[in-house]
């Protein structure tokens, strides 16, 4: 007899909807660091990334019930996490635009900062590549949202085109040029920045 | 094919996503043009940390709030499960009611308005031409005798003028109640109060009825 731990998506969410409330702790654990990692990359802000992820487990809750299995778990998981974190984007840079000044950035470089510290662990890593490593995450971040968000699906999740079109409801197609896009902007950026310090 | 074509193809080959023919392509054109071979090893550089597979870690207390949220999807649920089961007995012991002599006719009044809807907007728009047209009728006639009301002479010109708006009142008159009997009707109809009080939230009938 399999553990919970070796139960697909699927299983764990048929005996999740029979009341057996470990099923859902086990999804829980296996997406909660994911979707969490997805949204501060997106957001910048520990906060915001909080509240989106929360938002994202608490919309899943409330839906689980009429989940039809039509795509599946993971894919139906990252969409509404991708709403979740667009929209607040969206409205963020509306209050920027008409209200406030800036969203605190303040408050978003110290949660960057701190939570790729919790990441420094890695004793192989030189500091040099670590420093090369903020440098291109600085670059995603400068990214457009739209262009931003494929890139992350695509590298982080290893999500297919197929998969990042349906997250994003947007053809196949749209999902190849946007991943070309950043690519290519995300290499200028770096070449830029490897020109001026070479320089 | 010069090198902004191979562009596309050259992130892919660097994160070694190529196969067969195409692979060996690129492959070719890599070791003869420096610019490509530049441009893949810098993306070979720039890929590495966005697929790298440490992840940012969510905060303990995260951890505690999303699973907190079953419990509240549960609560929801159970909340819901009980109001269905609470509804399934009223529906079942109020349909086989009998119908009074009332029920049938402000059924068939219901009916009559569902059914002759336009009709009813019709006889509304009709009633309020043949009004308009019996006054303009009568104030030509007045301002213009001998054209307008020569054929008719001045008690015939005030008989069909009159008749007419008395016409135009009366339809009007007759459509408006009858609209609001049936909006009477539609709402003494209903049969299952929970129904009821969902399209007519918080009205005393509904209120009344509950107990």
């Amino acid at each position: 007899m399999s553990t919970l731990q070796q139960r697909s998506d699927e299983e764990l969410i048929e005996l999740w909807r029979a009341g057996q409330q470990r099923a859902f702790e086990v999804l829980v654990g296996r997406y909660l660091t994911k979707v969490y990692d997805l949204c501060f990359r997106m957001l910048r802000s520990t906060t915001e990334a909080e509240d989106a992820t929360q938002e994202t487990f608490a919309a899943i809750c409330g839906n689980i019930a009429s989940f039809r299995y039509e795509s599946s778990f993971s894919t139906w998981l990252y969409r509404v996490a991708t709403n979740k974190v667009l929209d607040m984007i969206r409205k963020r840079n509306t209050r920027a635009r008409y209200i406030l000044p800036v969203d605190e950035p303040e408050e978003a470089a110290v949660g960057y900062e701190e939570g790729m510290s919790r990441n420094r662990g890695d004793p192989e890593a030189t500091l040099v590549q670590q420093h090369e490593a903020e440098t291109l995450w600085t670059f995603v971040d400068e990214l457009a949202p739209n262009y931003r968000i494929v890139l992350l699906l695509f590298y982080r999740e290893e999500l297919t085109y197929d998969e990042i079109a349906e997250v994003l409801g947007v053809p196949k197609r749209t999902v190849e040029t946007r991943l070309y896009r950043a690519r290519r902007q995300l290499r200028q950026k770096w070449m830029e920045a490897h020109e001026v310090v070479d320089g | 094919m010069g090198c902004k074509d191979w562009e596309v193809l050259l992130y892919d080959y660097a994160e070694g996503r190529l196969s067969g023919r195409e692979a060996e392509a690129v492959h070719n054109h890599v070791q003869q043009c420096t610019s490509c071979s530049e441009h893949v090893a810098a993306w070979m550089e720039i890929v590495r940390p966005l697929k790298d597979e440490s992840r940012i870690e969510p905060p303990d207390q995260l951890l505690a709030r999303v699973l907190a949220l079953q419990s509240t999807a549960d609560d929801a649920r159970r909340e819901q499960t009980g109001r269905v089961s609470s509804r399934q007995p009223k529906r079942t012991r109020v349909e086989p009611r009998e119908q009074t002599v009332t029920d049938k006719l402000i059924l068939r009044v219901r009916n009559i308005r569902r059914e002759k809807f336009w009709n009813v907007v019709a006889s509304l728009a009709a009633a309020m031409i043949l009004f308009m047209a019996g006054q303009g009728y009568t104030v030509s006639a007045e301002r213009w005798p001998t054209s307008v009301a020569a054929p008719v002479g001045t008690a015939g010109v005030r008989v069909i003028g009159q008749t007419m708006m008395t016409l135009g009142s009366v339809v009007e008159y007759a459509v408006v109640p009858f609209v609001q009997i049936s909006t009477f009707a539609e709402e003494m109809i209903e049969l299952d109060p929970r129904e009821q009080e969902q399209e007519t939230e918080g009205s005393t009938w509904s209120r009344n009825n509950q107990k």
